[in-house]
């Protein structure tokens, strides 16, 4: 097996998880995986101008691309700055993997010149974090990390990285390493054809399409299920363009126009948004025209 | 939703038009909100009319979080899955200036705007550095009132007060913008009149895309325009002039599909 700096072996893996364009900023405990990241030829690196930026820019490039985004820092601030990155991706389901630089394992716990437990902080807005404390471990946690950050409902994973833990070395062969394969689960046949029964019964159903049917790319499926059962569809704002503008089906984006536009009174709204608007005090939108 | 529609063929031939199918594009038809405002400042419905009418439908909108948002979902006519990106849940203001760069290079061969207000924009927007010296060229569409408005608005209504949401300095609209844009060696546009619009959206897409840098526009909109809400979807307030056209007698194709 060949043996290879642990961070050659990160890069490789994040070349081959599809990554080809990275956002973060150097600092001194993280400039292992900057050493490693300057010999790629497949991955571009942007200068960000503060670690939010990263986590966002990171969160745009998933969006679009459907990949997992990656933004990187260094140890303290740079991880705290990345929160709201990672709320914001938490929130709106969209993978991407943050990597944070660390102080060396002997001073983790003695309040060290810029080291936090990012780990910890980061856990409640993110799927999964780890503070990685031996280099062998390396090159799975990261494909784990891939894999969770895609699997099921998608979101975040932050990865933090002790400098000393970043300077070891790994027997790896990008030979025989590949993505993780995500568990696809299938639906429940009962569930399915009782919601069909459901929407067939209503008088006044109603559809509405969240951002999950964007991020599964399920946008014509529901249109046309839309189209089969005559059945206008009600998008959120994250699945705005879901269903187009001028589509006979469409009923604005999540209710009202000028007069009480009666959707309130739908005796059977089905949602394909797991997490109904909550911003009930203004809901607003509705069908401009023009 | 592949399983949902094999049921559904499953389980009916394809439905016909129903009095309630049609009801979508019946609301959307008779009751409308004015856009086409020709006032100065602009009234803000009306830059979404100019988007609407400039941009084709597979243009990169970004947005995040304010009443200028509030306006795009409300105003924007978007066609095509993937071509509307907004951070629902968190709302993080500044989220545009850099999440348009991670937009630009996932698709490169995209139109991007950043649709954003003066807040916003201030919150990141020290990002425009990395595109510009990234050449990563995007346009942004600011609405500029001076105000922390999607707060001005609550705190009006429910609290009876306008306190700490005015950011706006000598004229009112504080920041001179296109001076910031041209700091960073990126582009700016200030836009006074709502004729103004269509030429400077013209001018931002050119020249960011020949110079690959940030280009934006920034119009100078009405200060105390608020947008429609309300508690419940039944129950929006309008605070500005809608348009409610009167139904059409019953047509005879409806009858048809029934």
């Amino acid at each position: 097996m060949p043996k290879m700096p642990v961070m050659e072996a990160v890069v490789k893996i994040l070349e081959d998880e599809g990554v080809d364009v990275v956002f973060g900023i150097p600092g001194a405990a993280i400039l292992p995986l900057y050493k490693a990241l300057s010999k790629s030829q497949k991955i571009r690196h942007l200068t960000v101008r503060h670690e939010e930026g990263a986590t966002h820019a990171a969160d745009g490039w998933a969006r679009v691309t459907g990949k997992v985004g990656v933004a990187i820092g260094t140890s303290g601030p740079a991880g705290t700055n990345m929160i709201t990155g990672l709320y914001t991706c938490q929130g709106d389901s969209i993978p991407i993997v943050c990597i944070t630089g660390q102080a060396v394992r002997p001073i983790l716990h003695k309040e060290a010149f810029q080291a936090v437990n990012i780990a910890e902080i980061a856990k409640p807005v993110t799927k999964k974090t780890y503070c990685v404390l031996e280099t062998a471990q390396i090159p799975q946690v990261f494909r784990e990390a891939f894999k969770i950050a895609r699997e099921g409902r998608p979101g975040p994973v932050l990865i933090d990285l002790p400098l000393d833990v970043q300077r070891g070395e790994v027997e790896y062969d990008p030979a025989i390493d590949a993505p993780l394969e995500v568990f696809k689960p299938s639906p429940d046949s009962r569930k399915i054809r009782r919601a069909v029964e459901m929407l067939l019964q209503a008088q006044r159903p109603i559809l509405m399409m969240g951002g999950g049917v964007m991020l599964a790319r399920a946008c014509e499926e529901f249109v046309a299920l839309a189209e089969h059962l005559q059945i206008p569809v009600i998008p959120t704002y994250m699945a705005m363009g879901g269903i187009p503008a001028d589509h006979p089906l469409y009923g604005g984006m999540a209710t009202s126009t000028s007069s009480p536009p009666n959707w309130a009174r739908s005796s059977r709204p089905i949602s394909a948004s797991s997490r109904t608007p909550s911003w009930r005090w203004r809901p607003c939108c509705g069908s401009p025209g023009r | 939703m592949e399983a949902l529609l094999r049921v559904a063929r499953e389980m009916t031939s394809r439905r016909a038009p129903s009095p309630w199918s049609q009801k979508a594009a019946d609301y959307r038809r008779r009751f409308r909100r004015k856009m086409d405002f020709d006032q100065v400042p602009v009234k803000p419905q009306r830059v979404f009319k100019e988007l609407n009418e400039f941009f084709n439908p597979d243009t990169i909108f970004v947005t995040a979080i304010g009443l200028y948002q509030i306006w795009s979902g409300q105003f924007q006519e978007i066609s095509k899955p993937g071509t509307y990106f907004c951070c629902g849940q968190a709302g993080p203001l500044g989220w545009e200036v850099p999440a348009c760069i991670g937009v630009k290079l996932g698709k490169p061969d995209a139109q991007v705007v950043g649709v954003v207000g003066d807040y916003s924009f201030q919150f990141l927007l020290g990002d425009l550095a990395t595109a510009v010296q990234n050449n990563v060229p995007y346009v942004l569409v600011m609405l500029n009132n001076g105000f922390l408005s999607l707060i001005r608005q609550p705190e009006k209504y429910l609290y009876e007060m306008n306190y700490g949401v005015d950011i706006g300095y000598d004229d009112g609209y504080g920041p001179d913008f296109v001076k910031i844009m041209e700091g960073m060696k990126a582009l700016g546009k200030r836009v006074l009149r709502p004729e103004e619009i269509k030429p400077a959206l013209e001018w931002a897409v050119r020249e960011s895309n020949r110079l690959r840098v940030p280009a934006l526009v920034e119009i100078r909109v009405d200060r105390q325009t608020d947008a429609s809400m309300g508690v419940s979807i039944d129950k929006i307030v309008e605070r500005d002039p809608v348009i409610d056209l009167p139904a059409e007698e019953p047509v005879a194709t409806t009858a048809t599909a029934r």
